[in-house]
């Protein structure tokens, strides 16, 4: 029975890996001891080929041209406004479909000037997120400009259809948003007119703001805008008279960020942030809360500023809700961060064992040489030194955490720098925080407060909601003190252990094999009034 | 004459760690276009959420840009692969919430399993790219990113030998090598 020769499967998989169609060996060769293995090129062969028709661009090639203007063959009209009318046209020497806006044939000199000196301000801006225009130019007497052709829709036509978006997708449209405006800020220009309208969503996601039509120069802006702008999106300053500042086109993205969460335009008595829902994290809420401030003094300086706010909204720990779209999502990105220090390290998840688990925790003190084990409700004192001893039967995923000074959880293990990582091994006794190079590290109680409080969850494999938040939250690693005491944050006495029973209860609900322990520890000498 | 900035992965993911917010949107604009689409054939499209690819690879994106100092780059080549990893593990996550709603995790897993097919599933078929994504991650690593690169991503020898600093004939080499294991593999676990 004939085998495929080496050579020829090697240039079967040449072929395989350009994505082209392969000469597979005769049907008889399939028989022989290959023939999974030829099952198995196949599918490869399949999959990239998949893959390689999903990247293939469509064929841009105009159809029925309706006239040519300039370069350019204009193909349909797709709008028309108060003075101008918008098609779809076909660049040759770009090689794609343009939006061209031509002005109508009655329009005036000054019409026509104004148009064109537009157009000069907008081919200043080139920006991702920014509608490109490309050229503007007069043929056959009509003025015109070409830009970008978006196969999208708007915000609001996405609103409307598709209702409210999430508090991540949202934060990652203001970051665009903020990006974008931060090109036009930085061509010396206002937008002058931000709201969904003028906000597209192109196919495949890109953000793109339009229609710079009310913006531009800040003195031509100032000047005319009060009657184009649309006052739902107009800083209180602005109704009254005030000049604008590109600080206003950050309070009406503000707006645009609360319509997208609430899907309802903003009334614009109402300043700050005016949300139904309780999956909005906290952070994005301020963001909002602070670009709609009714004094200007507090509002974002620039748009960069909002950029970086939003960021760390990105970056901050999912909203608390439970029922929450917000905390689902959130908790699923911060897992891919997760899965990186997965990949970074090699620890892959591994499969549960069948052993039940069992394990043993316990707390401990260190007062100058002595040590003591301490139990729930044991009285702590600043400066003590604490740690947790366990014992599993097999290797344990241990996680630790406690609720800093705002209420909210921090994570006391696993802590990058630590020498002790995740699985602790089976069969014998480990210290947690252990050593951090070489050298034995504790968790110092380092502030007043109420109590101190403490959950600590033990699982036979990698829990995965709590590697998502070892990720996400920034501030682990800097509790690390390499001169040799893991600090400690206290709990805020006002909300003690709030967050952690919450946390708690929810683990034990999402997975029964969990072990869970709670110490909360008073402080003796806790603040007079508390 | 300026010298412009050295900009393999590498040097970029280096320079955003340092703070440098150019190289931060050029690595953004390098991978942002390219794991979009590649995130667009993995998604069904049956829930609106899910049709916005856009967002959940920028997120992700901007995510790890942002705590980059949280994770070792373990060499040259590896990047395209974290980043693919991530993301099929975010994708699949989110096709697990869009079809369930809490409550009884094994009807959550059969109710995903309904969720619908995404293009590549639809192309391919699911026990297929099961097979493969399976044998796929059981290979070294190296030879994951090599061929995820390829055959994934479309990036030909050059552009792999720029992510990886390997020559393009080592590449090439390297590639078919890994292709014969995984299709090795696959066959095994056929068997």
């Amino acid at each position: 029975m004939p085998r495929p020769d080496p050579q020829e499967i090697d240039r079967l998989i040449e072929r395989i890996l350009d994505a082209e169609p392969a000469d597979w060996p005769p049907l008889e060769a399939r028989t022989s001891g290959l023939q999974r293995e030829l099952e198995a090129l196949q599918t490869v062969s399949d999959i990239a080929r998949a893959f390689r028709r999903m990247d293939a661009k469509p064929r841009a090639v105009p159809d029925s041209v309706q006239f040519r203007w300039g370069h350019l063959a204009v193909l349909e009209k797709v709008a028309s406004g108060g003075s101008a009318d918008i098609y779809r046209a076909w660049d040759a020497g770009l090689g794609c479909h343009v939006a061209l806006k031509l002005l109508r044939d009655d329009s005036s000199t000054s019409t026509a000037r104004r148009f064109l000196d537009e157009a000069g301000r907008l081919a200043r801006i080139r920006h991702h997120n920014v509608l490109s225009v490309y050229g503007a130019a007069s043929h056959d007497g009509r003025p015109g400009l070409w830009c970008d052709w978006i196969d999208g829709h708007t915000l609001t036509a996405q609103i409307v259809e598709q209702g409210s978006m999430g508090p991540d997708e949202t934060i990652v449209l203001g970051i665009a948003l903020c990006r974008a405006l931060a090109a036009v800020h930085a061509a010396g220009l206002l937008h002058g007119d931000v709201k969904p309208d003028n906000i597209l969503r192109e196919r495949g996601g890109r953000i793109v703001l339009a229609d710079l039509g009310a913006g531009g120069e800040p003195a031509a802006v100032n000047a005319s805008l009060r009657s184009e702008a649309t006052p739902a999106w107009l800083a209180p300053e602005v109704l009254a008279g005030a000049m604008r500042t590109p600080q206003q086109d950050l309070f009406a993205l503000g707006g645009v960020l609360q319509y997208v969460l609430g899907a309802r335009v903003p009334d614009p008595a109402r300043l700050g942030a005016h949300l139904d829902r309780a999956d909005v994290p906290a952070a994005l809420r301020g963001v909002i809360e602070r670009a709609r401030s009714a004094d200007p003094a507090q509002r974002f300086a620039h748009a960069q500023e909002m950029e970086h706010a939003l960021l760390a909204c990105l970056a901050s720990p999912a909203n608390p809700s439970p029922s929450g779209g917000g905390l689902r999502r959130g908790l699923l990105l911060a897992a891919a961060l997760a899965m990186i220090a997965a990949l970074a390290t090699g620890l892959w998840p591994r499969v549960p064992q069948s052993l039940p688990l069992d394990v043993e925790v316990s707390l401990q003190r260190q007062r100058g040489e002595s040590v003591e084990t301490l139990n729930d409700g044991a009285a702590v004192t600043l400066g003590d030194r604490l740690s947790f001893r366990t014992h599993g039967n097999q290797a344990v995923w241990l996680y630790i955490y406690n609720a800093d000074d705002r209420g909210e959880l921090q994570q006391l293990f696993p802590l990058r720098g630590l020498d002790t990582s995740n699985p602790l091994p089976a069969g014998r006794g480990v210290e947690i925080p252990g050593r951090a190079q070489g050298q034995v590290m504790r968790f110092e109680v380092s502030s007043s407060a109420n109590a101190e409080d403490f959950l600590l969850v033990a699982s036979a494999a990698p829990v995965e909601s709590l590697e998502a938040m070892n990720l996400a939250n920034a501030q682990i690693q800097d509790e690390v003190n390499p001169r040799g005491t893991a600090r400690l944050v206290a709990a805020t006495p006002k909300l003690p252990g709030t967050r952690l029973d919450s946390m708690a209860a929810e683990l034990a609900a999402a997975d029964p094999s969990l072990r869970l322990w709670r110490f909360r520890l008073p402080h003796q000498d806790r603040p007079v009034g508390d | 004459m300026d010298t412009a900035p050295a900009d393999n992965t590498q040097q970029l993911l280096n320079r955003i760690r340092s703070g440098d917010k150019a190289a931060r949107e050029r690595l953004l604009a390098r991978y942002l276009p390219m794991l979009r689409r590649w995130a667009h054939g993995r998604l069904p499209q049956h829930a609106r959420d899910l049709g916005d690819t856009e967002d959940l690879v920028q997120a992700t994106l901007l995510r790890i840009f942002n705590q980059l100092d949280r994770f070792e780059y373990e060499g040259e080549g590896c990047f395209l692969g974290y980043l693919r990893h991530v993301l099929l593990n975010v994708m699949r996550n989110e096709i697990r919430r869009s079809a369930t709603h809490g409550g009884n995790s094994e009807l959550d897993e059969a109710r995903a399993d309904d969720a619908g097919e995404s293009p590549l599933e639809a192309s391919i078929g699911r026990e297929r790219l099961h097979r493969y994504e399976t044998a796929l991650i059981a290979l070294p690593r190296r030879s994951q990113e090599l061929l995820v690169m390829r055959i994934e991503f479309g990036l030909d020898y050059e552009e792999i030998a720029d992510e990886t600093g390997m020559s393009r004939d080592a590449i090439r080499m390297a590639i078919k090598r890994a292709v014969a294991e995984l299709a090795r593999r696959m066959g095994d676990a056929a068997s």
